[in-house]
Order: structure tokens, then sequence, then C-alpha cells
């Protein structure tokens, strides 16, 4: 890789354009879910809802 | 007003950084000679950080604390992306990621040697790095705009002179940055615990 000790000014952000600019503003992420039954939801929330209100509660409380 | 940084901690910080860029000249990281490493810019780099940090302390930190290292390591990136010490060699023909994100690779590196953790690992989909790369380009820093612009016109001023409130565009992005190496370091800490 070529090294230069010109600071190449003025500074500024990069117009980078080709193959890999494309590819990537355009690519699909990995992503496959079930769609979201409510009632899983609700059983998931269930175990942690005080821990979560506990939580929320502290931080909303935060004074200055 | 005081000087930002002290000459040693300064000259540590610029070998640090450099060290960390000249990684990138190896072969498996970078294929061929596709981006170029402007090493001038160096200086410039530490100068940006030492800038921002003191900006952030007064922003965050209470007096007299040192900058918690997922903090240095969001303000080094954020100080990477603004100062751009790579450049692909041809700006129109990007083919690899390494070409197009180069400075945000560069930036993901100085972070896990900041925070001593290997960030691209295996525990996230390349969905989660690639988006972190993106996340790392959408970082303005306008806070360093007026030194930015006046090491562009030949018009450098001290340094102290450039410490100044954090502009409130850049509020997301370095909240963001932060959050995100906190998290990454407490997974890290979790996975080295459990057996």
């Amino acid at each position: 890789m070529p090294i230069t000790k010109d600071m190449e000014l003025p500074i500024e952000p990069l117009k980078i354009d080709g193959p890999a600019v494309r590819g990537m503003n355009a690519r699909k992420e990995d992503n496959n879910n079930k769609p979201i039954e409510v009632a899983k939801l609700v059983a998931a929330y269930e175990p942690i809802k005080a821990k979560v209100i506990d939580g929320l509660k502290r931080l909303a409380a935060i004074t200055y | 007003m005081a000087a930002v940084v002290d000459v040693r901690r300064f000259s540590e910080r610029q070998e640090f950084l450099t060290s960390i860029g000249e990684d990138l000249l190896k072969p498996s990281i970078q294929q061929g000679n596709l981006i170029v490493f402007r090493i001038g810019r160096m200086k410039v780099l530490t100068e940006a950080y030492f800038i921002l940090n003191e900006c952030y302390k007064a922003w965050r930190i209470t007096p007299g604390h040192f900058t918690e290292d997922p903090k240095v390591a969001a303000l080094t990136c954020a100080a990477i992306i603004k100062i751009v010490p790579y450049r692909p060699q041809t700006l129109n023909m990007a083919k690899t990621v390494g070409e197009f994100k180069c400075n945000e690779i560069y930036a993901l590196n100085c972070a896990s040697a900041i925070l001593g953790i290997p960030l691209i690992s295996d525990e996230f989909k390349e969905d989660f790095w690639l988006r972190l790369l993106e996340i790392l380009s959408d970082i303005k820093c306008r806070t360093l705009d007026a030194f930015v612009n006046d090491v562009s016109a030949g018009q450098q001023k001290d340094l102290a002179f450039y410490v100044r409130d954090i502009d409130p565009e850049d509020y997301l992005g370095i909240n963001s940055l932060i959050t995100i190496f906190e998290l990454l370091c407490s997974k890290h800490k979790k996975s080295k615990l459990s057996p």
C-alpha cells in the first residue's frame, strides 16, 4: 500500500464510487424472521416486566 | 488557557495511531496497492483527537477525571472519520469494502487496540460489522469544523483555540459510538468469564 507524507489538503470527505459502493448500499441483510405473534411477546415480557418497570422508574426519577 | 496536551502524551499517541495505521499495510488486510495511507495527516489526526477529547470532557466529564476507554475509542474514531487519513487509489473504482470503507476500517482497528478486544469477531453476523462501518461513515464531527478549515487553509492556531462546546449535531454520533463500544466491551467481558 502506498504511503504519502503529503497532507493532500484540503481535508474533506471522500466522494467514492464503484461496484463496492453500489453493492454495499443495495445489499440485503441476512434476515428471515417468523411473523411476530403478540401472545409470544406477552409471554416473553411477563417474566421480566417487574425488572423493566423498576429500571425505568429509577431512570425516570433522576433529578437535576 | 492551559496546553491541550503535553508533548510526551501527544508524541506517544501519534506513534500509536501511526503504528496501527501501518498494520493496514499488511497484505492480508488490504489487497495490493488499493489504498493510500496519508501518513502526513497523522499529526493533524492526533491534534484533532485531543481537541475533541477536551471538548467532550468539558461536556460530560467531571474536571480532573480521565476519559474512559470506550469514550477514547469513540472520539478517536470520530477524529479519524473527520481527518480521512486513507483514500482509495482510484476514487471512482472501489471494488472492495476495504477501499470503500478504508477510514472506517482503520477506525475499527484503532478502537480494537484502545479497548483491547478483537472487534471483528464471529460473535456477530457480517451485517453487524457492515452496519457499524456505515455508522462510522455518518459521523460528521462538526465540532472539529473550525480546526479542519484552518488546517486546510494553512492558518492553524493553537489547539486551545478550537476547544469549544460539542456541536449538538454531533450528540447522536458520539453517544451512539460510545454506547456501541460499551456494549461490545461488556459482551467481551461476559464471554471471557463464561466457561
